[in-house]
C-alpha cells in the first residue's frame, strides 16, 4: 500500500503538497483528479521517489519509495527515453532492470495498439509515442503503476485505444494503478476510486460508484462543486 | 527473465557509450581529414593543425563528460534513471568508463593515424624517430606506460570531479551551471591540495639529486592519489544521487 | 453505449442486461461477454464489472461456469416479474404526469387507444 503521512512539499513559495494524509487502496484503479497545478504530479513523483518531502513521509509497502523501485512503474508526463531509441531498444533496456517484465504482454500490446517495435521515437507521432510509452510501462507486471497525464496531447482515437489497453492487461486486485489527469471524462468509468486534489490538499476521496450514489451527480460535477468550495 | 547485475551494467554502459560515440568518431574523422589534407596538399606549416588534433583527445572527452550529465536532464532521461532500481554508483561508474574508453580510442586513433601517414607519405625515413620505442630497453617502455596510466588516472579524476560538481550544482535552486563550474574548480583545487600535502608528508623529498627510484615512487603515488580521489568523488556523486537529487 | 455519469455504473450494467433480457436480445442459455471483454469494450473498471456480474448472479439472472463463461439462466417467471416491474414503473410515471396535466381516466384511455393505433399503422 502507498501511504502518505503529513506529507508536505514546496517548490520555492508554492506549496505543492500541503500536509497530505492518504492511503491509496490496494488493487484498484484510482483516478487522481484536480485542476492543473493542484499537486497531482508532485504526489505521484513523491510516491515514485523522485521528489523528497520537506516534512512527513511516504511509504510503499512500509518502505521508502527509493527502496521499492522494482515494484513501481512510473510514467511521467514528459518524455524519458533517448529520442534515437526504437521501441525495441527501450524494451531491451527495461527488461534488464525489471524482473517483472512480461514479454508476452509486451508483444500482445504492441500488436493490439498497432505499433512496430522498430519504430524510432523521433519518427513517431504524438499518439504513437504516447502509446509506445504506455506499452513499455504496462509490460511490467508491476504492483504499482503510476501514470501522469497519459492522455495529454493525444487525439480521441488514441485515447480510446489507451483506455482499452489499460483494461486489457489490468490484473484485478493485484495491481494498483493511479492515473493522474485533469481530463476526467476520458476515464470516468475506468476508475474505481477517486482522489481529488486542489491546492496541494485532498478534497474529495472515495469509491466512484458510492460517490455517484450519495450525491446523485457525476464525478465531474462533484469535482466542480468541490473546486468551487475550495476556491472560496 | 532474471535480472543480473552484469546485464544491468551492460545496458547502462551501452546507453552512455551511444552518447559519446558521436564525439569519438568526430575526433577520429578530424584526425583522418587533417592527415589527408596535409599530406596530399603537401602543406608545410602544418604544426598548428597537428597541435589541434593532438589536443582533441584530451579536451573532447571532458566535453563529453559534461554533456553526459547535462543531457540526462535536458532530454528527460533522468526520469528514467531515477526510476530504475539501481543506485548511483553503477550509473556514474558506467559514465566514467564511457569517457575513459572514448579517451583511449581517441588517443590511439589520432596518434596511430598520424604515425601511419608519416610512414606512408614521409619524405625522410621516419623510422629512426620512432625506433627509440622499440630500441630502448625496459625503462623507456615502462616510463611511457606509466605516463599513459597517469594520464588516464588524471582524466578519471577530472571526470569524477565534473560529475560531482554537476550533481552538487543540481542541488542549488538557481544558476546551476555557474555553481557547477565553481564547484568543479573547488574540487580540483582540493584534489591538488590534498595530493600535494600528502605527497610532501609521505615522500622522501629530502634527497637532493632526484634518484630514478624516487621518480618511480612519485609516479606511483601520483597514480594512486588520482585513483583514490577519483573514487572518492565518484562515491560522493553516487551519494548525492541516492540521497539528495530530486526532480 | 454511454453510461449516465451521474448514476453508479454497476447498476447501469445490470440494467443494460435486464433490458436485453426483456426485449429478447438475450435468451436463457445465451453466453454473455466475459467480464474482461465487457470491461474492455465499454472501457469500464474491471472491478465494477465484477460487482455487477456478482449481483446478477445473486439475482439468478446469469451463472458463471468455471472456464466456460457466463450464461443467461433467467426463468420465465423472473422475466415476467421483471417486465411487470418495468411496466409498473413506466405506467406510474405516465399516470402521474397525466394527472398533473389534469386529464381524466377516460380522456387518457381514448388518447392511448388513438396513439396506439397510429403507431401500429405506421409499421
Amino acid at each position: 500500500m502507498i501511504i502518505f503521512e503529513k506529507a508536505s512539499k514546496s517548490f520555492g513559495r508554492t506549496l505543492a503538497l500541503n500536509n497530505v494524509n492518504l492511503a491509496l487502496p490496494e488493487g484498484k484503479i484510482i483516478g487522481l483528479f484536480g485542476p492543473n497545478g493542484a499537486g497531482k504530479s508532485t504526489l505521484l513523483k513523491a510516491a515514485a521517489g523522485l521528489v523528497r518531502l520537506n516534512s512527513g513521509q511516504v511509504t510503499v509497502d512500509g518502505k521508502i519509495p527509493q527502496q521499492r523501485r522494482s515494484k513501481l512503474a512510473y510514467l511521467p508526463e514528459q518524455n524519458t527515453l533517448p529520442p534515437n531509441w526504437t521501441i525495441k531498444r527501450a524494451a531491451e533496456f527495461y527488461r534488464a532492470f525489471f524482473d517483472d517484465w512480461d514479454n508476452e504482454r509486451y508483444e500482445k500490446q504492441l500488436e493490439f495498439l498497432n505499433l512496430k517495435d522498430g519504430m524510432r521515437f523521433t519518427r513517431a507521432s504524438r499518439g504513437q509515442w504516447a502509446k509506445a510509452r504506455l506499452v513499455l510501462t504496462l509490460a511490467r507486471q508491476a504492483r504499482y503503476i503510476l501514470l501522469d497525464e497519459p492522455f495529454s496531447g493525444i487525439d480521441i482515437l488514441a485515447r480510446e485505444e489507451i483506455s482499452k489497453a489499460l483494461v486489457r492487461d489490468y490484473s484485478e486486485g493485484q495491481q494498483t494503478i493511479v492515473i493522474a489527469t485533469h481530463e476526467i471524462d476520458e476515464i470516468e468509468n475506468l476508475v474505481e476510486h477517486i482522489v481529488f486534489m486542489d491546492n496541494g490538499r485532498i478534497t474529495v476521496l472515495g469509491d466512484a460508484d458510492e460517490l455517484r450514489h450519495q450525491e446523485g451527480k457525476s464525478i465531474v460535477s462533484i469535482m466542480k462543486e468541490a473546486f468551487r468550495h475550495g476556491s472560496k | 527473465m532474471a535480472v543480473s547485475r552484469w546485464n544491468i551494467f551492460k545496458q547502462l554502459f551501452k546507453k552512455d557509450w551511444e552518447q559519446v560515440r558521436t564525439e569519438t568518431y568526430f575526433v577520429l574523422a578530424l584526425a583522418l581529414t587533417v592527415n589527408m589534407v596535409v599530406n596530399i596538399l603537401n602543406i608545410r606549416q602544418a604544426t598548428p593543425l597537428f597541435v589541434f588534433i593532438f589536443i582533441a583527445p584530451f579536451l573532447v572527452p571532458l566535453y563529453s563528460a559534461v554533456q553526459l550529465f547535462r543531457r540526462e536532464w535536458s532530454g528527460g532521461t533522468i526520469y528514467l534513471l531515477l526510476s530504475l532500481p539501481v543506485s548511483g554508483f553503477p550509473i556514474f561508474f558506467s559514465k566514467l568508463l564511457a569517457v575513459l574508453l572514448e579517451f583511449m580510442i581517441q588517443t590511439i586513433g589520432v596518434f596511430g593515424l598520424t604515425i601511419v601517414f608519416v610512414y606512408l607519405f614521409g619524405t625522410d625515413d621516419p623510422r629512426p624517430a620512432f625506433n627509440f620505442n622499440f630500441a630502448c630497453t625496459g625503462n623507456m617502455v615502462h616510463a611511457l606506460g606509466m605516463a599513459s596510466l597517469i594520464m588516464l588516472g588524471g582524466l578519471a579524476l577530472v571526470t569524477a570531479a565534473i560529475f560531482f560538481s554537476q550533481s552538487l550544482g543540481r542541488l542549488v535552486p538557481k544558476y546551476q551551471d555557474l555553481s557547477a563550474f565553481v564547484f568543479f574548480l573547488l574540487s580540483l583545487w582540493i584534489a591538488i591540495k590534498v595530493a600535494a600535502g600528502l605527497g610532501g608528508a609521505v615522500l622522501p623529498f629530502s634527497t637532493a639529486p632526484p634518484e630514478p627510484a624516487l621518480i618511480w615512487q612519485v609516479a606511483f603515488f601520483l597514480l594512486g592519489m588520482e585513483l583514490v580521489i577519483a573514487g572518492l568523488y565518484l562515491a560522493a556523486t553516487a551519494y548525492i544521487y541516492d540521497a539528495k537529487l530530486e526532480l | 453505449m454511454d453510461f449516465d455519469a451521474a448514476r453508479p455504473i454497476y447498476l447501469q450494467i445490470i440494467e443494460l442486461h435486464k433490458r436485453a433480457l426483456m426485449t429478447g436480445k438475450l435468451k436463457s442459455g445465451d453466453q454473455i461477454l466475459s467480464q474482461r471483454n465487457f470491461a474492455e469494450q465499454y472501457k469500464v473498471n474491471p472491478n465494477t464489472v465484477q460487482r455487477a456480474y456478482r449481483e446478477m448472479e445473486a439475482l439468478g439472472l446469469v451463472e458463471t461456469l468455471r472456464g466456460q463463461g457466463t450464461f443467461v439462466t433467467v426463468t420465465k417467471k423472473q422475466l415476467r416479474t421483471m417486465k411487470d416491474e418495468t411496466a409498473n414503473h413506466a405506467l406510474h410515471s405516465f399516470i402521474c404526469e397525466m394527472k398533473t396535466l389534469g386529464f381524466t381516466l377516460a380522456e387518457v384511455l381514448t388518447q392511448v387507444q388513438e396513439t396506439w393505433e397510429k403507431e401500429a399503422s405506421k409499421r
